[in-house]
């Protein structure tokens, strides 16, 4: 039986997992802490109960306060929801692989690196900088020539052959930016 | 697979939480925007009724404490689940029977640690020219690896010729080693940031 070509990774969400696991630990503790000073001493610790209850006692649901607070917790709430369900994106720009049993990828800062470094390459560009979009690859060159109509052209083929090489299963459309500016 | 199983766990408590303050923030929100009347919209938050049933339901402290510390525990395992790696330290290898190299040949299988195999795909890919830095290491079943190379490379290099040499030499090599002609393999490339001017001027 052949191996299949292992699938590109995606996100692992692990940032926004952190974060909700402190809090949810931190906030967890705190109530179980609160809690058990109430059923043992009648009181919590270090809050004032009389004022908190009074508080609440004088504040009606229709409150801006609690209307407010409500609101933050729904948006929040699918927030949370929206980040579980949406699918992550993925951690590599997939490249073609020939190879059956293998599958290879390239992180997305390292493609715009190498697509600004073939444009580099160009004569009269000075500082080169890719930003990837969806399928496009926008080029900004900058450079100290007055006359640069033909950089465009230039900059465009050069970064293209270099998308060519990579092979990338979805391609990039380049587009090209110059600006001028002396050294 | 591990992380797989990390990744789905992620999901999960992500969308429990955020189904819980959506409920919860969303009951409060229709009842404080009059959704059940607007005689439920201007009664307290906290009633005289319900101040009056904690005071005679002193338990319910007790099941507030274990709530909290069920969501801590719960929250603390989520969060020391977040460092289990999917790495695996030891290797299946089916051996031929007459092998006579292999010290410990049990039922034509021997049992190999896999950081001998990372290792040396991952030296030999040091040595490619334009090759900055080579992190190689395995993953999936004892018995059916998975080869993951995260190699980085400087920002001129020929990015195909250095790929079809890692193919072609390094994998190549680790399924030989491993006679396993379809060792399934990740690669995953990245492009070292461009030193400070080292850029060619006109």
């Amino acid at each position: 039986m052949t191996q299949s070509a292992p699938p590109i990774p995606r996100g692992r969400r692990v940032t926004a997992a952190v974060i909700v696991a402190v809090l949810l630990l931190a906030a967890g503790i705190y109530a179980a802490v609160q809690a058990i000073y109430l059923y043992v001493h009648g009181s919590p610790w270090l809050l004032d109960a009389p004022a908190i209850a009074d508080r609440l006692h004088r504040s009606s649901w229709q409150d801006p306060a609690v209307t407010a607070a409500a609101a933050v917790l729904t948006v929040i709430g699918l927030w949370l929801l929206i980040l579980a369900v949406a699918p992550a994106a993925p951690t590599l720009t997939a490249l073609h692989e020939p190879d059956p049993s293998m599958s290879t990828g390239i992180t997305p800062g390292g493609m715009s690196r190498t697509l600004a470094a073939a444009a580099q390459h160009i004569d009269g560009v000075s500082r080169a900088e890719v930003r990837l979009g969806r399928g496009t690859a926008a080029t900004t060159v900058i450079t100290p020539l007055r006359h640069h109509e033909a950089l465009p052209g230039a900059v465009s083929a050069a970064v293209t052959d270099r998308v060519a090489q990579l092979d990338p299963v979805r391609g990039y459309a380049v587009r090209v930016r110059v600006a001028r500016r002396d050294r | 697979m591990m992380t797989n199983r990390t990744a789905r766990g992620n999901r999960v408590g992500l969308a429990v939480t955020g189904l819980v303050l959506l409920i919860a923030g969303g009951y409060v929100l229709a009842r404080s925007l009059g959704a059940f009347g607007s005689t439920q919209a201007r009664q307290p938050v906290y009633t005289d009724a319900e101040a009056g049933w904690i005071r005679t339901t002193i338990w319910i402290w007790l099941a507030v404490a274990a709530v909290g510390v069920m969501i801590a525990i719960l929250a603390l395992r989520w969060l020391i689940v977040q460092l289990r790696t999917e790495r695996l330290n030891r290797l299946i290898v089916d051996t031929d029977a007459g092998a006579v190299d292999v010290a410990d040949v049990a039922v034509g299988r021997t049992d190999l640690p896999a950081g001998a195999l990372s290792t040396a795909v991952g030296s030999e890919i040091q040595t490619y020219p334009g090759v900055r830095s080579v992190h190689a290491y395995l993953t999936g079943d004892p018995d059916q690896p998975q080869l993951n190379l995260n190699v980085t490379v400087d920002p001129d290099v020929d990015v195909p010729r250095v790929r079809r040499r890692i193919v072609d030499e390094a994998v190549a090599h680790a399924r030989t080693a491993l006679d396993t002609p379809d060792l399934a393999t990740q690669l995953r490339l990245t492009v070292a940031r461009p030193t400070r001017d080292h850029r060619n001027y006109i």
